[in-house]
C-alpha cells in the first residue's frame, strides 16, 4: 500500500504480547485513517457501555495516510477511546513529530487492550517491538519522562507519554507527545494511566511511500507557492502571534470571548493576555510541527518571580480558559499555568473551565472556604497555579477538581454552573453570538469541542462565505457539511489550520478538493469527491452509533442553561441566546437521523454501516 | 475620514494592499466594502492568510 503502511499493532497489555496484523485496504479506503479508522475499530471491538477506566476499554492511536508525508501540516494523529470525563467517544488530536515517526516505523494504528500488572512502556524500534518496565518512570513529569526515555532508547526516537495526572487518573489527563504537544481532551491520558502504560516510544526510518511522486510534487509546488505568495502580500497573523494572537482579539471584538465562566462575552484585561503581548514579552521562537509552513507554536520563557519557566504555549484555548474564563489578566501566570499543565499532563481547557466553575461556586457561596481549602476568588493568579498543581496530583481540593467541572458543580448542588456539553468543557467562543457554533458544540461526538467543525471561524471571519453569526435558520446544513469535512481532515492526518484556508473549495460547502488531490497522489486509491465526503459522513455516523450504544440521545445534545436562557446584557451579541432546539430539529433532518437523534436504518445502509 | 465614509474608502486611505483577502468588523459585526462608518466606530481589519 501507499500512504498507508498497511499494518496495525495490537498490544495486549494484560498478557504483555504484541501482535501485528494487516490493514484491510477496503477498510482503509472507506474510513481513510486516523479518526475514521479509530471509530472503525472501536465499533467493531469495544464495549460502548464499558467503564472507561477499566481494562475492558480500548485505547487506539491512529495516523492518517497523509501523516508523515511532506503535504503541508500532515503531522497529526488521533487518540480514540471511550473518554472517562465524558463517557463519549474521544477524538484527541495532536501534531508534533511523534505521529510522523509512527508512520516511519511502518504502522498506521496502535491498539492497546487490557491492563498491565505493572507500569510499562511500548518501544517500537523499526521492526523490533517490546514492552519494557516503566516502574522507574512512574511519578515523573512529562519532560523528565521524555528525557529519560530518549536516553534509554534512542535520542532520535519520539515519545508520547502521560505525566502524574494520567497516573492519578485525573479525568482530563492528556497524552503529551514531543514534550509540549497534547492529545488533550476527554481524559485520554487517564485511560493510558488506567492501563499502566506510561509511554509509547517510536523510531522508524525512511519516508512514507507515495503512489504518484510526480503528481504529489506538482500539487506541493502549486499549493505552497500560493501559500507563500499570500504570506508575502500580508504576513500571516497565525505565524506572527500564534492562535492566541488571532483569536483573542477576534473573540473580544465580536463579544464572544467567554469570560467569568461565561457570564460575560468580553474581558477588560484581554490586551494583557493576547498573542501580541506574548510575542513582545515572552516569545523566544516559533515552533512548527512536522511539514507545517505556518509554525503557530510558541516557545516562550517567563522571568517574573513566582512564574519563572520555559516551554511551549500558551495557545488561544489555553489563554482563554486559564485567563479570561477565570478573570486572570496576568500573562506570566497564565503561561506558567500552561507549563505546569504540560509538565503534569493536563488538558488546559478543562482545567481552566473547572477552576472557573469553582470560582463561580465560591463566589455564589455554594462552595465554602473550608470545603475548598481556602478562598477561590475571580482573577487570583497565585490560586490558579496552586490549584493546578493540586489537581495534577489529586491532592486536597485538587482531588475534586480532578473530576472536571460537571462532577464538581453537581457535587455542590449546581450542575447548571458547569459550562459543558456532554460533560466536556466548552472552548473559547461563546455560542450566544455564534449560533452554528452552539449547534456544533451540542452535536460534536466528543462533546463541547470547536475542532470537529470550526463554525466559530466561519461565523466570525465570514470565510469561506459571509454568514450571519446571529441567524440560526439554515445553520444545521452548514454544520453538517463542515462536520463531515472535518472528519475527512482528521482522518487524513492534516491540521485544520492550513487546510481550511488552502485545501478546501472556497464555497460554503467547503468540499475537500485539495485533500482529494493529495490523497489520490499519496495513496493511489482513486477516491472521487463523493466517496471522500461520504467517508467523512460515515465516520460521523459511526461515532454517533457508538454514542447511541453507550446510552446517549437527543437529551445529551445539550448546552448549559446559561447559554440558552441568559442573554448577554452588552456587546455585539447583546440580547442573544442559542436557539438550540430549533437548530437540532433541522440538524437531525439534515443528517437523516430520527427526532431522537438516532441514525435511521436507511442512513446506516447508505453509508455501509448496517 | 469624512463622516459616512465607506470601508472601501478607509482601506484606500490606509493604503491596504489590494488583492489581499481580508475581513472587516465594525463594532464587532461583519462589514463589507460599502458599509458606512460613523463617528466613534471601531474598525477591526483581519487578514486570514493561513487559517487564522
Amino acid at each position: 500500500m501507499y500512504g498507508w503502511r498497511g499494518r496495525v499493532l495490537r498490544v495486549d497489555l494484560a498478557r504483555g504480547e504484541c501482535k501485528e496484523e494487516n490493514l484491510d485496504p477496503q477498510v482503509a479506503k472507506d474510513y481513510i485513517g486516523g479518526r475514521g479508522l479509530g471509530i472503525y475499530y472501536l465499533n467493531k471491538e469495544a464495549n460502548p457501555k464499558c467503564d472507561p477506566l477499566s481494562p475492558e476499554n480500548m485505547l487506539i492511536m491512529a495516523a492518517g495516510p497523509l501523516t508523515g508525508t511532506s503535504a503541508p501540516t500532515a503531522a497529526r494523529y488521533m487518540v480514540m477511546t471511550k473518554g472517562p470525563l465524558t463517557g463519549a467517544v474521544t477524538c484527541s488530536n495532536s501534531g508534533g513529530h511523534f505521529p510522523k515517526e509512527l508512520k516511519r516505523a511502518n504502522f498506521d494504528v496502535l491498539i492497546f487492550t487490557g491492563r498491565a500488572s505493572k507500569p510499562v512502556y511500548l518501544w517500537v524500534n523499526k521492526d523490533k517491538i517490546e514492552l519494557r518496565p516503566a516502574g522507574h518512570l512512574w511519578g515523573k513529569t512529562v519532560p523528565d519522562t521524555t528525557n529519560a526515555l530518549s536516553s534509554e532508547t534512542d535520542p532520535r526516537a519520539r515519545v508520547a507519554c502521560i505525566g502524574p495526572a494520567g497516573e492519578k487518573l485525573v479525568l482530563f489527563a492528556a497524552i503529551m507527545n514531543d514534550k509540549y504537544r497534547a492529545a488533550g481532551r476527554s481524559g485520554v491520558g487517564a485511560v493510558m494511566g488506567s492501563k499502566n502504560l506510561k509511554a509509547v516510544v517510536v523510531l522508524g526510518e525512511g519516508s512514507v511511500p507515495l503512489a504518484d511522486k510526480e503528481r504529489f510534487n506538482e500539487i506541493q509546488e502549486r499549493v505552497l507557492t500560493k501559500f507563500r505568495n499570500a504570506a508575502k502580500a500580508a504576513p500571516s497573523l497565525l505565524s506572527q502571534h500564534g492562535t492566541i494572537g488571532v483569536m483573542m482579539p477576534l473573540t473580544q471584538k465580536c463579544g464572544v470571548l467567554p469570560t467569568k465562566n461565561f457570564l460575560q462575552g468580553t474581558f477588560s484585561g484581554w490586551e494583557a493576555i493576547t498573542g501580541q503581548t506574548l510575542t513582545q514579552k515572552y516569545l523566544q521562537k516559533t515552533v512548527a510541527c512536522w511539514a507545517c509552513p505556518i509554525a503557530c507554536g510558541r516557545f516562550t520563557r517567563v522571568g517574573e518571580p513566582g512564574f519563572e519557566g520555559e516551554g511551549e504555549g500558551p495557545e488561544f484555548e489555553t489563554g482563554f480558559a486559564l485567563g479570561a474564563l477565570c478573570m486572570v489578566d496576568n500573562l506570566a501566570a497564565i503561561t506558567k499555568a500552561n507549563y505546569i499543565c504540560n509538565d503534569l499532563g493536563l488538558d488546559t481547557m478543562t482545567m481552566g473551565g473547572t477552576i472557573a466553575c469553582a470560582m463561580e461556586l465560591f463566589d455564589r457561596g455554594y462552595l465554602t472556604e473550608k470545603q475548598a481549602g481556602g478562598p477561590i476568588k475571580w482573577g487570583d493568579a497565585q490560586k490558579l497555579i496552586e490549584l493546578i498543581k493540586l489537581t495534577g496530583y489529586r491532592e486536597g481540593f485538587g482531588n475534586e477538581l480532578a473530576e472536571g467541572s460537571y462532577r464538581l458543580a453537581e457535587r455542590y448542588g449546581h450542575p447548571e454552573l458547569a459550562m459543558v456539553s456532554k460533560r466536556l468543557e466548552l472552548p473559547g467562543y461563546d455560542p450566544r453570538g455564534l449560533q452554528g457554533t452552539g449547534l456544533n458544540y451540542a452535536t460534536s461526538p466528543i462533546g463541547g469541542s470547536h475542532c470537529r467543525a470550526h463554525m466559530a471561524y466561519c461565523e466570525m471571519v465570514g470565510i469561506p462565505k459571509p454568514i450571519d453569526p446571529h441567524e440560526w435558520k439554515g445553520k444545521a446544513r452548514i454544520v453538517k457539511l463542515w462536520q463531515d469535512v472535518f472528519a475527512v481532515i482528521d482522518s487524513a492526518g492534516l491540521c485544520i489550520f492550513f487546510t481550511i484556508r488552502n485545501l478546501l473549495y472556497p464555497g460554503i460547502e467547503i468540499l475537500p478538493e485539495g485533500i482529494l488531490e493529495y490523497l489520490n497522489a499519496v495513496t493511489g486509491a482513486g477516491y472521487n469527491m463523493d466517496e471522500l465526503v461520504k467517508a467523512g459522513e460515515r465516520t460521523l455516523n459511526a461515532e454517533r452509533m457508538f454514542l447511541v450504544k453507550a446510552g446517549f440521545s437527543r437529551k445529551d445534545d445539550s448546552l448549559p442553561h446559561r447559554l440558552i436562557h441568559e442573554p448577554f446584557s452588552e456587546g455585539p451579541a447583546k440580547g442573544k441566546v442559542v436557539h438550540l432546539e430549533e437548530m437540532l430539529e433541522e440538524y437531525y433532518e439534515e443528517r437523516g437521523w430520527s427526532r431522537e437523534g438516532i441514525p435511521t436504518d436507511a442512513k446506516l445502509k447508505e453509508l455501509g454501516l448496517r | 475620514m469624512d463622516s459616512e465614509a465607506t470601508i472601501s474608502e478607509l482601506l484606500a486611505k490606509i493604503q491596504f494592499p489590494s488583492g489581499v483577502e481580508r475581513m472587516v468588523l465594525v463594532n464587532g459585526h461583519q462589514a463589507n466594502f460599502s458599509t458606512r462608518l460613523a463617528d466613534g466606530d471601531e474598525v477591526f481589519i483581519f487578514v486570514p492568510v493561513a487559517g487564522g
